[in-house]
C-alpha cells in the first residue's frame, strides 16, 4: 500500500485541535502512535474523547492541525484505510432485516475473509451470541448489541483498532475475556485505541493513557491514567 | 494485519468481489408472508392516505382562493394593491423551486442512513452501488417533491385563471419532474464540491433579489408606468400558454440531462463524510416532518443555529426559571419565526394584492392563525406539561409548572391575534370602531388558542407515523383523528365572536356564540385559576 515520506509512526497527530468551527473542544494535541501501542484516551465528560476519535476517524474535520495515518493525512475515502483501521462505535446503528450472524457476515464478507464461515461462529462463541445468532437486532439486549458491535471490529483484520468505551453493558467474564483479547493483540502487532473509563482496561490491555483536560492533552503512564480513573 | 487474535491461519483473501446489497437483499426475500403483508400494507395505507390528503389540501386551496378572490364580495381599495393574484403567481413558482434547493443542499442531497454508514461505508470494497443507489435516491425525491410542489401549484393557477387546459397541465407536470432531477442534479454537484454553505448563501442574495425586484415592480406600478404593467401582465398570462411550457420542457430536459451527468460523474467524489454527515441530516430533518414542525422545511445554517442558541440571554435574565424556559424555547427554538412569518405575510398580501382585502379573506387569515398558532404554541410548552421530571428538577409542583405554560400561551395568542387584528385595522380593512368589543373578542380568541395549544401539548404524541401507525384497529386510528380533529375545533371554535366583528361589524355579537367560545376556553381558564370546574 501506499504511504508517506516517513513511516516511523502508525498515527500521528500533529498541533491538533478538536472541536467545530463555533466551539474548539480541545488542543492543540501532539501523538506519536506506532505499531503494537496502545493507548486509552480518558478524561472528564465532555471533555473531547469521543471528538477526538471522529476526528482520528476523520468523521470531523479538525479545527486545526493534521491527523496521519501510515505518513499520509487521514482519508476514510482511501480503500487502504478502510482495510486496516477497525472502528468501534458507542451507540451503533443495525440493519433491521439481518440478524446477529449476517451482520458478522457482512463484515466477514466484506473484507474478503475466505473462512467467513467459521470466523463468524468463533465470533459467536466468543461473545456468547451463538444462541442469538439468529435474532433481528431488535430482539437483542443493550448488552447483546453492544457484544455484536465488538464483535464485528475484531472479526476483520486491523492495523488499528479504535474502540469506544468498549466496557459500556458488559458482564464482568466478556470484559475479562476481551480485555485478555486485546493484550494478546497487541502483542502481535495491532494497535489499539480505546476510550475508557476502566482502570482494569487501561492497566491490562493499555500501555498508555492521554488524559485529556480542558484545553490539552497529557500523556501518561497507563497505571497512572487508571489511577486518575480511580480517583 | 491481524484479526482477532483467535485463529489467525483462517484469514486469506477471497477472489470474487462481495455486494452487500446482495445479503441485505437476501434478508428481506426472507421474510415471511406475514410480515411482507404487512409491509404491503403499510405502503398501502400510507398512499392511500396521501390520496386522501391531496384530495382534502386541492378542496382546501380553491377554498382559500375563493375567499382571496372575495367571490361574491365587496372588497375595499387599498391604495398600494397594485398585483393581481395571478400575476404573483410565477413568483410564487421560482419561490418554490429556489426553497426545494435550499433544502436540498441542506439535506445533501446524496445521503445513507446511519445503519449503512457504520456497516457498509467502512468496507473495503468499492462502493458504487451503494453510491448510485444514494444518487437514484436523491434523483427520485427530487422529483417528487418537484412534480408535488408543482401541481399544488397548478392547483392554484387554474384556480385563479378559472378554467383548465389540460395539455398545458400535462406539459407542466413534464417540466417540474425535469426540474426535479435538475434541482437534485445540481444539489448533488455542489455537494460534491463541499460548497453547499456558499451556495446556500448566494440564495439568500437571491431572495432578496427577488423581494427587491418585487418591490421595484411595486413602486413602478404604484406610479402608473404603463411599461411595467405591461410586463407584468405578459409575465403572468405567459403561464397559461403552452409555448412558455414547450420552451421551458426543452429548456430542463437539456439541463437536467447534463446535470445528471455531471451528478453521476461528481458522485463518485462525495466523501464518506458528507454522505454520513447528509445521511443523518435527513433523518433528523424527517423525523422534525414527521412530527408536523415546519421549522425542518426551512432548514437553518449551522451558523444560524450557533447564533440562535446565544440569542435571548438578556431578555430572560430577570425571569423565573419556567418563565426562562419558555421564553428561551420560543427565542432559541425559532417558534416565533413560523407566526411572525405569517403575520407579516398576511398584511403584505392585503396591502399589495387586488381584491384580498375583503371580509373573507379576513375570516381565512383568522381561521389560519386560528389553527397555526395551537400547533405552534403547543411546541413550545409542552415540556412543561408532558415532561414530569421537570417538576423534580426545579423543584416546582406540577401545578405550577401547568400554570405558567397556560399563562404563556395566553399572552402570546393575546400578543399575536392583538398584531393581526391592530395590523388589518391599521389598515383600514376591518372596522375597529367598537373597539372594547374586538378587546373581547381577542381575548376569548386567545384563551381558546391557549387551551387548544394545552390540550394538543399534553397529548404529547405528535409523530404521525407512530400515532398511526400504533393505531391497532380502525376505532383506534378513528380515536387519533378525532383528537387531532378535536384541537382545530377547540382552537377555531373560540375565534367565534371575531368571525362575527369580521362579517357584520356594525352588529352585535349574538350571545350564543359568546357561550361557545367561553365554552372552550375553561382548559386553561382551569389551569390559570388553578382549580376543576
Amino acid at each position: 500500500m501506499q504511504t508517506g515520506q516517513s513511516q516511523k509512526y502508525l498515527l500521528e497527530a500533529r498541533e491538533l485541535i478538536i472541536g467545530y468551527p463555533q466551539r474548539t473542544i480541545s488542543g492543540p494535541l501532539n501523538l506519536h502512535i506506532s505499531q503494537g501501542d496502545g493507548l486509552g484516551i480518558i478524561g472528564a465528560n465532555g471533555s473531547g474523547k469521543s471528538t477526538l476519535l471522529r476526528t482520528i476517524l476523520g468523521h470531523l474535520m479538525p479545527v486545526a492541525g493534521e491527523v496521519r495515518f501510515l505518513g499520509l493525512p487521514v482519508n476514510e475515502d482511501s480503500l487502504s484505510f478502510r482495510q486496516l483501521v477497525a472502528v468501534q462505535v458507542t451507540d451503533g446503528t443495525f440493519f433491521e432485516e439481518l440478524t446477529v450472524a449476517e451482520h458478522l457476515e457482512l463484515v466477514a464478507r466484506g473484507h474478503k475473509l475466505s473462512s467467513w464461515k467459521s470466523l463468524v461462529a468463533e465470533e459467536l462463541e466468543f461473545f456468547e451470541l451463538h444462541l442469538v445468532a439468529d435474532l433481528l437486532p431488535h430482539e437483542l439486549s443493550s448488552g447483546q448489541r453492544r457484544k455484536l458491535l465488538l464483535a464485528a471490529s475484531l472479526i476483520r483484520p486491523a492495523q488499528l483498532l479504535i474502540l469506544d468505551e468498549p466496557e459500556q453493558r458488559l458482564d464482568l467474564r466478556i470484559k475479562a475475556k476481551l480485555y485478555d483479547r486485546l493484550a494478546t493483540l497487541r502483542k502481535s502487532g495491532t494497535t489499539v485505541l480505546a476510550v475508557t473509563h476502566d482502570p482494569q482496561l487501561l492497566r491490562h490491555s493499555l500501555g498508555q493513557a492521554l488524559l485529556l483536560n480542558e484545553d490539552h492533552g497529557e500523556l501518561i503512564e497507563a497505571a497512572v491514567g487508571a489511577q486518575w480513573l480511580e480517583r | 494485519m491481524e484479526r482477532s487474535g483467535l485463529n489467525d491461519n483462517d484469514v486469506s483473501v477471497q477472489e470474487s468481489e462481495f455486494d452487500p446489497q446482495q445479503l441485505i437483499l437476501r434478508a428481506k426475500r426472507r421474510r415471511n408472508f406475514s410480515e411482507r403483508f404487512e409491509s404491503f400494507s403499510d405502503a398501502y395505507v400510507w398512499v392511500l392516505a396521501a390520496i386522501v390528503a391531496l384530495a382534502y389540501l386541492f378542496s382546501a386551496i380553491f377554498g382559500l382562493i375563493f375567499a382571496l378572490l372575495g367571490q361574491g364580495v365587496a372588497h375595499q381599495k387599498m391604495p398600494a394593491a397594485v398585483w393581481s393574484l395571478q400575476e404573483l403567481s410565477p413568483i410564487l413558482l421560482a419561490l418554490g423551486a429556489i426553497y426545494l434547493l435550499r433544502l436540498f443542499l441542506h439535506l445533501g442531497p446524496v445521503g445513507i442512513n446511519a445503519a449503512k454508514a457504520d456497516w457498509w461505508l467502512p468496507l473495503p470494497l468499492g462502493l458504487a452501488v451503494l453510491r448510485s443507489g444514494a444518487l437514484r435516491n436523491a434523483l427520485i425525491v427530487g422529483m417528487l417533491s418537484s412534480t408535488f410542489v408543482g401541481v399544488l401549484w397548478l392547483i392554484v393557477l387554474y384556480g385563479l385563471a378559472g378554467a383548465f387546459h389540460p395539455l398545458v397541465a400535462g406539459c407542466a407536470v413534464v417540466c417540474f419532474v425535469l426540474a426535479g432531477v435538475f434541482i437534485a442534479s445540481v444539489g448533488v454537484v455542489v455537494q460534491s464540491y463541499g460548497l453547499q454553505r456558499l451556495v446556500q448563501h448566494w440564495i439568500d442574495g437571491c431572495l432578496v433579489a427577488i423581494g427587491a425586484l418585487l418591490m421595484i415592480f411595486w413602486g413602478l406600478l404604484a406610479m402608473g408606468k404603463q411599461w411595467a404593467k405591461s410586463v407584468v401582465e405578459n409575465v403572468g398570462s405567459s403561464v397559461l400558454h403552452l409555448p412558455t411550457w414547450i420552451c421551458a420542457a426543452t429548456v430542463l430536459l437539456v439541463l437536467s440531462v447534463i446535470f445528471t451527468w455531471w451528478a453521476a460523474q461528481r458522485n463518485l467524489k462525495i466523501t464518506s463524510r458528507s454522505l454520513r454527515s447528509s445521511g443523518e441530516k435527513q433523518q433528523r430533518v424527517l423525523g422534525v416532518l414527521m412530527q408536523a414542525d415546519s421549522r425542518s422545511i426551512g432548514a437553518p445554517s449551522a451558523t444560524v443555529l450557533g447564533y440562535r442558541r446565544r440569542r435571548g440571554r438578556r431578555i430572560a435574565a430577570n425571569l423565573t426559571i419556567a418563565w426562562r424556559i419558555l421564553v428561551l424555547r420560543l427565542i432559541r427554538g425559532g417558534y416565533w419565526q413560523s407566526i411572525a412569518g405569517y403575520l407579516l405575510l398576511v398584511l403584505g398580501l392585503t396591502a399589495t394584492v387586488e381584491q384580498i382585502a375583503n371580509p373573507l379573506s379576513m375570516l381565512v387569515f383568522y381561521l389560519m392563525v386560528g389553527v397555526l398558532l395551537p400547533l405552534n404554541l403547543s411546541g413550545v410548552i409542552a415540556p412543561m406539561l408532558t415532561q414530569r421530571q421537570l417538576t423534580q428538577h426545579l423543584g416546582q409542583p406540577s401545578a405550577k409548572l401547568e400554570r405558567t405554560a397556560a399563562l404563556f400561551a395566553v399572552i402570546y395568542s393575546v400578543a399575536t391575534l392583538s398584531l393581526l387584528t391592530g395590523g388589518l385595522g391599521l389598515l383600514g380593512v376591518v372596522d375597529l370602531s367598537n373597539f372594547w368589543w374586538w378587546c373581547a373578542a381577542v381575548f376569548a380568541g386567545s384563551l381558546g388558542a391557549a387551551a387548544a395549544s394545552l390540550g394538543h401539548a399534553q397529548r404529547n404524541e405528535r409523530d404521525w407515523e407512530s400515532l398511526l401507525g400504533s393505531a391497532t384497529s380502525d376505532t383506534s386510528v378513528a380515536i387519533v383523528l378525532y383528537g387531532e380533529l378535536s384541537t382545530l375545533v377547540r382552537a377555531v371554535a373560540p375565534l367565534a365572536p371575531l368571525f362575527s366583528m369580521i362579517l357584520s361589524p356594525d352588529a352585535d355579537i349574538p350571545w350564543p356564540l359568546w357561550v361557545i367560545s367561553l365554552l372552550f376556553t375553561l382548559p386553561a381558564l382551569r389551569l390559570i385559576v388553578g382549580r376543576k370546574f
